[in-house]
């Protein structure tokens, strides 16, 4: 499997006050990485960086062999279609377009046709056994449940074909079956389309698999975890943590 | 980094905090157009005719909002300086003063200032309010994170709609201000001798119109700019609707004298 995803010592420091040191972090073709830590540790920033939202400080991000900084306008704006990101809550969606709008809103930016997105989208959701709602592609994001809001997010990232979706917990604000269906249709698209998928998260409230790889960030160092140590870090984080419950 | 970012902490903390920065953000200000407008040639060509497509409905958007707001205010403008201007003045002006006065102060100073303010309040407080709340819940970077270019998805067809449906007001503004003030005027002092409104219009020159034209267009750049500069450059804490309106308020109140004030002696000096 090649890399798709390479961080290389990378550093970020606010007011001379350290929050990410050193890291690395290497992400193949298809491969799930969950980034552990607690709420504030630096993870929402990390993936950030990862998809050039924020600039680190040092060190660089390798995309598919090409160095972020190396890339020019076009090719940065390319590297970004190819990265999805989905955003925590109710986040991430624009307030005045319906919710077909806010999935075709790259489409439409760039061009390109929309003709195939809604049967796209029906035949994800009626193969995962997800049912829609009459009328679903009319709502506003106001109008929906984060589970809605966040499914809509997954779907505008998956259709643009991206190699890798960073998720900054878009799990934390629902429910445990929700999450965990959220998840599951995730790894179903996953399976499908062979992107690679980074994880930040403090907890654990959907079903793990074993070929996940963990990572712990600390102290702003990022450490690989087995799958033990994630489960005590998430359980422990769940009783410190109130910022994300 | 901005202009303000750089020369940040050169001056003693009272006056960093108040003159400099200041001046520095209105540097800032000023060059912050030419940002939304370079947006345009870096953008792939693809992406222009969604561009098009919503300045265009954005054009019709804020005309009619805008629109019986700006026709009421035309309307009492016109009829108070009409009247004012021929009942108090015609003894003592000529006739051809006199037009060119109405002209000086409607198409020149009163028209474009009114459609700003207008806009102003419509416009302008809406979309810092949109910005701030795309902000604060994260759209702006989730539509970044797509590979949006938010200058030219968001602030470039609102520019290109505001300079249109200004220029399009502020004329009709114009021609309400003098046609229905002058009507108001006849019914009001029935018997009086007004100018006849041919005349007026007759007195109207090249250099008028490009003065109420280049007005408008400069004023909705300076409305723009700065409702969304404060929006998007505020800290993340300080992102509140009510103290970014009230910061965008005073530069554009500033920078509306300053550029009125300019023009007005540019089409003097043509």
């Amino acid at each position: 499997m090649s890399v798709v995803l390479e961080l290389n010592a990378i550093g970020f420091y606010r007011d001379e006050r350290i929050l990410l040191e050193d890291i690395d972090l290497e992400l193949k073709d298809s491969e799930i990485a969950i980034i552990m830590g607690q709420s504030g540790s630096g993870k929402g920033l990390l993936l950030r960086i990862c998809c050039g939202l924020i600039k680190q400080n040092n060190g660089d991000i390798i995309f598919c062999n090409k160095n972020l900084r190396e890339m020019d306008y076009i090719e940065s704006q390319n590297f970004r279609r190819k990265v999805g990101f989905i955003f925590e809550g109710k986040s991430g969606l624009v307030p005045e377009l319906t919710l077909f709008e806010n999935i075709t809103l790259p489409f439409l930016y760039f061009g390109e046709s929309t003709k195939t997105i809604k049967a796209l989208v029906q035949l994800y959701l009626t193969d995962f056994n997800l049912p829609m709602q009459e009328g679903f592609f009319e709502l506003y994001p106001y109008q929906c449940t984060h589970f809605t809001n966040a499914l809509v997010q997954v779907l505008r990232a998956v259709l643009m074909q991206p190699k890798v979706i960073l998720l900054e917990n878009p799990f934390s604000l629902l429910g445990i079956k929700n999450a965990q269906v959220l998840f599951q249709f995730i790894v179903f698209l996953q399976q499908r389309l062979n992107f690679a998928i980074l994880l930040g998260t403090s907890y654990i409230n959907f079903p793990i698999r074993d070929e996940v790889t963990f990572y712990l960030l600390e102290g702003g160092e990022l450490k690989k975890g087995s799958a033990k140590q994630a489960m005590v870090a998430s359980s422990m984080n769940l009783l410190v943590d109130d910022g994300d419950v | 980094m901005s202009v303000a970012d750089l020369f940040s902490g050169m001056f003693p903390k009272y006056f960093d905090f108040s003159i400099s920065r200041m001046f520095f953000t209105v540097i800032d200000l000023l060059f912050f157009p030419y940002k939304i407008l370079k947006s345009y040639f870096v953008e792939k060509q693809s992406s222009r005719r969604y561009f098009y497509q919503n300045s265009f409905r954005l054009v019709g958007k804020i005309f009619l909002k805008s629109f019986i707001g700006t026709t009421i205010a035309a309307l009492i403008i016109g009829a108070v300086v009409i009247s004012q201007v021929q009942i108090h003045l015609a003894e003592y002006l000529s006739f051809d003063l006199l037009r060119r006065i109405m002209i000086y102060l409607l198409f020149w100073e009163i028209c474009p200032g009114l459609v700003f303010i207008v806009q102003w309040t419509r416009f302008g407080t809406t979309l810092t309010m949109d910005l701030a709340g795309m902000r604060r819940n994260q759209s702006l970077s989730a539509i970044v994170s797509m590979g949006i270019n938010i200058e030219f998805y968001f602030l470039l067809p609102r520019l290109l709609g505001l300079i249109v449906a200004c220029l399009l007001l502020t004329t009709w503004a114009c021609i309400t201000s003098i046609f229905f003030g002058h009507i108001l005027c006849l019914l009001l002092f029935e018997g009086s001798s007004f100018i006849p409104l041919v005349d007026i219009f007759n007195a109207l020159t090249v250099r008028d119109f490009l003065v109420f034209l280049l007005k408008s267009v400069c004023f909705s750049t300076i409305l723009l700019s700065t409702q969304s500069y404060f929006s998007l450059t505020a800290s993340n804490i300080l992102v509140d609707t009510n103290y970014l309106n009230a910061r965008a308020a005073s530069y554009n109140f500033i920078l509306f004298l300053f550029f009125n004030l300019m023009l007005s002696a540019w089409g003097l000096a043509l």
